[in-house]
């Protein structure tokens, strides 16, 4: 097994807001090694982008909790950033952990020209001369394949289109090749066909600068071909966890279960009506006991709106958390492949 | 760019026509007689001898072609009525500096100083420094500058003796009319530059620069203020062109030889010709300061530059 | 995932009937989602919450009724010269003292509020109506409609505004339809200009296409869907205009260009007390002090109004 460069440690971010205090991630655990991606995926509201958030230390500060005395951490190579001043957080930002963002419209600065926003960061990382760090950010661009790459760092981002301005994006976030890329939605805001350009392309990089990548997204169909483990959140929480193969052939919770089913497949028959989860993600302001999830399960028991299930393992990669896996567990009509028993 | 500037000037220069058109024939058409009023004790043919000098015999479409020719050929903006032998002209020339000097003046400590407090503000949200700019503020603009132009002229020039009370000339004159004049603008600016600042740190760019590596400090520096600064660009268009007409009152209460201390002169005397020129006057700094501005608005904006240009 | 002393998952002895199926029994989805206000409900729930801004409206309630109730209080009429009264200071007799022909203050500032106050509101309301009107019928029509009346904006917008209520008071003579009608010239663009931009924003939203496609006719897209989102912007136009008319014609007052004595304003007030200042400053003070607590409950109000209305503004 290799190094584990960055590890979360039951984490627990709060926001206060004026209709009281908002439990966004509760108790968040996750491990990323060096070279591999995790995609994190669930609805909207789900903790997924607080979560990537608190790893940057980019929550707000004025109205955000982190609980460290319940003993949460973000451990990178071994040291805990929760435990970072402020001013040795901007040291790791952009240099060993970067993010990209989901608009990639309104994520660029409107009135700095592209080559200056990528020249930034290697700027402020590296003790370069600035026609040096002007060469790098040119490599950089070349790099993300932008097409006359000399004339684009002299533009301004609303000369790109969207899928360009994706690019750059990830040209500014790669510019001094970070260790750990966070990858929050980087193609919902953009055309399918550019969809899979960008995947594509992070893919490459990945390679090519041996990064470790976390993508956060609500669609599992970006996430197949690109991630090699998946774990699935829901209200704050994580449900399930395995390698990619195990998520889409052999899930094990509900949730999972939906939000699979909810993503078309090309042998999808034409009679055959496209699966919607009913309801919404609960109130993070007032969380529900027992499994958040439950009100929306169609195999809900009277268990699961008491208490949470703990953790069931199913294989060194794969654990699930719900009530279904207990021996006593009602399993009548569900699928074969959810009927699973733990390896411990 | 050079299209946008050009179109930009005619589209002024048609816009000057017309206030000056219509300038004229209001003023020129409204009630009273300024003649009677500065001669009324004349016998009736001296009266008209006068009435003759200044056209006043003639037809009002007649008068304003003959104005319009002097104005466009030898730049005549008409001589006064009231006080034979002084034109407009004069006014211009001797008293436009003085206004701009104050107005200049003020307007450069509107800006600085509403452009830092509303920063600050933004930055420090829900912090005692923005509460106390924030009252600061409401009660500064719920205050009209007259009232703060006789507090400052009974406190400190009357009370204190600090300054002196009216007068015009030394560098402690300027004291009281720009400290006036600039009340309300710092107040504004301060409200708009804070809201301003407080949409662009909620934009997802500047979440982009954090996630770089920048400081707090190179953020507001380098993405910040740039930014925020859009919006408070477009008011210093009319501000600037304002300059003129806004301290009206503050001229007349200093007794400041300003153009707006003469401007409401003339309207009480009456001077119409006087007040034709001055309107012209006014309207040829106001629109032309606008253009200024617009451009001025291109270099800071990139995005306005490129689409203009391209158009 | 921390490994606990004790798994629930593996404990036999949770009672069997805990494992009955319910489903989504008893649980619609609606239920399951949050609890939602209506959009009025739920601005005027932030409006409440600020503490300022509801102070702003119960001055502004009280300055209003002083302003009706005050003459009968004091019960001396506004216009009444009293020659042996003159420039008399505040007193249990004259609550606000005397002006330097022996009026008193208190009623003066009372009627004259009024009359200010008159001023403001009809300024709002023929620029409130004139601006809305332009700017629906330009960002609906569209095309050619648009464009003459967004040019005629933009003349009338270039012009200096004081400039023209100078010479319009001038050329109408002093009254009070001169004054409004000189005022509110200029004003309407910029509410012509918010409407038309808001509409054009709204038309393109998806919402109102959908409910185009789906066959609403224009006047039921307006009343349904572009109406109640204008509303909250021309709302916050309106509570700031207010004190900005009362402002400008306490200027032009003061410049002895607004209400002909014997009627007064609050800017006739002013002008006349600043000429006093030096010997009776509270002839000064009183007027510029309702000026002051009327501006206050107006901007107080509008900024409420404009937080309420803006979620983004609010953590």
């Amino acid at each position: 097994m290799s190094e584990k460069i960055l590890e979360v440690k039951n984490l627990h971010v709060s926001f206060r807001t004026y209709a009281g205090v908002s439990h966004a991630v509760r108790g968040v655990d996750f491990y990323l090694e060096k070279g591999e991606t995790l995609a994190i995926v669930g609805e909207s509201g789900c903790g997924k982008t607080v979560t990537s958030k608190a790893i940057m230390g980019l929550l707000p500060e004025s109205n955000t909790i982190i609980s460290k005395e319940e003993g949460a951490q973000i451990l990178f190579h071994g040291e805990n950033l929760l435990d970072y001043s402020e001013k040795q957080m901007t040291q790791i930002r952009g240099s060993k952990i970067s993010m990209i963002f989901q608009d990639p419209m309104t994520s660029l600065n409107p009135t700095m020209k592209i080559g200056d926003q990528i020249m930034e960061s290697i700027l402020i990382h590296q003790n370069v001369a600035k026609s040096e760090a002007e060469k790098q950010a040119l490599e950089m661009l070349e790099l993300v394949k932008i097409p006359n790459a000399k004339e684009r760092m002299k533009q301004y981002p609303f000369e790109f289109s969207g899928g360009m301005r994706q690019r750059a994006m990830i040209a500014v976030a790669l510019a001094c090749k970070p260790e750990v890329l966070i990858a929050d939605e980087p193609t919902t805001a953009l055309d399918v066909t550019i969809q899979a350009q960008i995947m594509d392309l992070i893919g490459e990089l990945q390679k090519e600068l041996n990064m470790a990548v976390i993508l956060v997204t609500h669609d599992l169909g970006v996430v197949a071909s690109v991630a090699d483990r998946i774990q699935v959140m829901y209200a704050g929480k994580i449900v399930e966890r395995g390698t990619v193969d195990e998520i889409f052939y052999q899930y094990s919770h509900p949730y999972t279960r939906a939000l699979l089913d909810s993503v078309p497949k090309v042998h999808t028959n034409n009679k055959e009506t496209l699966y919607s989860l009913k309801g919404t993600p609960p109130d993070l302001i007032n969380p529900p006991t027992g499994c958040s999830f439950a009100p929306r399960c169609e195999y809900g028991m009277q268990i699961c709106r008491q208490s949470y299930p703990d953790v069931t393992r199913f294989s060194a990669s794969q654990e699930c958390s719900c009530w279904l896996h207990h021996p006593k567990a009602d399993t009548k009509g569900l699928p074969e492949s959810m009927i699973r028993r733990s390896v411990d | 760019m050079l299209k946008f500037i050009g179109k930009r000037i005619a589209y002024a220069i048609l816009t000057l026509f017309l206030i000056a058109t219509a300038t004229f024939f209001l003023v020129a058409g409204a009630p009273g007689d300024p003649i009677a009023a500065k001669v009324g004790q004349m016998p009736e043919q001296a009266q008209a001898i006068i009435r003759a000098k200044y056209g006043l015999d003639r037809p009002v479409v007649e008068r304003y072609f003959v104005y319009m020719k002097n104005l466009l050929t030898t730049g005549d903006f008409g001589e006064s009525i009231i006080y034979t032998g002084k034109s407009a002209n004069d006014v211009i020339k001797t008293n436009t500096m003085v206004s701009a000097k104050i107005g200049l003046l003020a307007l450069l400590f509107q800006i600085t100083i509403g452009i830092s407090l509303g920063l600050v503000s933004a930055l420090n949200r829900g912090k005692p420094v923005d509460h106390i700019i924030r009252f600061m503020v409401v009660l500064a603009i719920c205050v009209p500058s007259f009232v703060f132009a006789s507090l400052l002229q009974y406190f400190l020039a009357f009370k204190w003796k600090l300054v002196p009370v009216f007068g015009w000339g030394e560098l402690k004159h300027y004291v009281l009319p720009v400290a006036a004049y600039a009340i309300g603008g710092i107040a504004s600016y301060t409200k708009y530059m804070r809201s301003s600042t407080l949409s662009v740190i909620s934009e997802d760019y500047i979440v982009t620069a954090k996630a770089k590596g920048c400081t707090k400090g190179r953020v507001v520096k380098k993405h910040v203020l740039r930014n925020s600064m859009i919006p408070i660009v477009t008011m210093i268009g009319p501000a600037v062109a304002g300059i003129f007409a806004g301290s009206f009152i503050l001229e007349k209460m200093f007794s400041i030889p300003g153009l707006g201390f003469y401007y409401v002169k003339a309207v009480s005397d009456n001077d119409y010709t006087m007040i034709i020129g001055l309107t012209i006057f006014f309207a040829l700094l106001y629109v032309g300061s606008l253009i200024v501005v617009d451009i001025l608005y291109g270099v800071v904006d990139p995005r306005i530059r490129v689409t203009k240009g391209k158009k | 995932m921390i490994e606990k002393q004790q798994n629930n998952m593996t404990d036999l002895s949770l009672a069997d009937d805990l494992f009955e199926r319910v489903g989504t029994k008893g649980l619609s989805g609606e239920d399951i989602g949050k609890k939602s206000l209506t959009y009025w409900a739920d601005v005027w729930r932030r409006f409440r919450s600020n503490k300022l801004a509801l102070f702003g409206l119960i001055l502004l309630g009280l300055v209003i009724i002083l302003l009706f109730i005050g003459p009968l209080l004091s019960g001396k009429d506004y216009q009444f010269i009293d020659a042996s009264m003159k420039n008399l200071l505040p007193s249990s007799e004259y609550w606000f003292g005397t002006d330097d022909m022996g009026r008193d203050l208190f009623t003066r500032v009372c009627v004259g509020g009024r009359i200010s106050i008159y001023i403001g509101l009809c300024c709002t309301l023929v620029m409130f109506v004139i601006g809305a009107l332009v700017g629906a019928i330009a960002g609906l029509q569209g095309g050619l409609v648009d464009d003459i009346l967004m040019r005629i904006c933009e003349f009338i917008g270039n012009l200096p505004y004081l400039i023209i209520v100078v010479i319009l008071s001038m050329v109408m003579g002093r009254s009070m339809f001169s004054l409004v009608f000189a005022m509110s010239l200029t004003a309407w663009v910029g509410t012509a200009r918010m409407v038309r931009g808001q509409i054009l924003q709204i038309k393109e939203q998806d919402y109102v296409q959908a409910a185009r496609a789906l066959g609403a006719d224009t006047g039921r897209i307006i009343i349904k869907h572009l109406l109640p989102n204008t509303m909250g912007i021309i709302m916050v136009d309106i509570t700031m205009s207010v004190p900005g008319f009362i402002f400008s014609e306490a200027f032009l007052s003061y410049i002895g260009l607004g209400v002909r004595p014997p009627e007064t304003s609050w800017g006739a007030l002013a002008s006349a007390g600043q000429q006093q200042l030096m010997f009776y400053p509270h002839q000064l003070f009183f007027p510029c002090l309702m000026i002051i607590l009327t501006m206050l409950s107006f901007h107080l109000i509008g900024d409420g109004l404009s937080d309420a209305l803006d979620p983004k503004l609010r953590q």
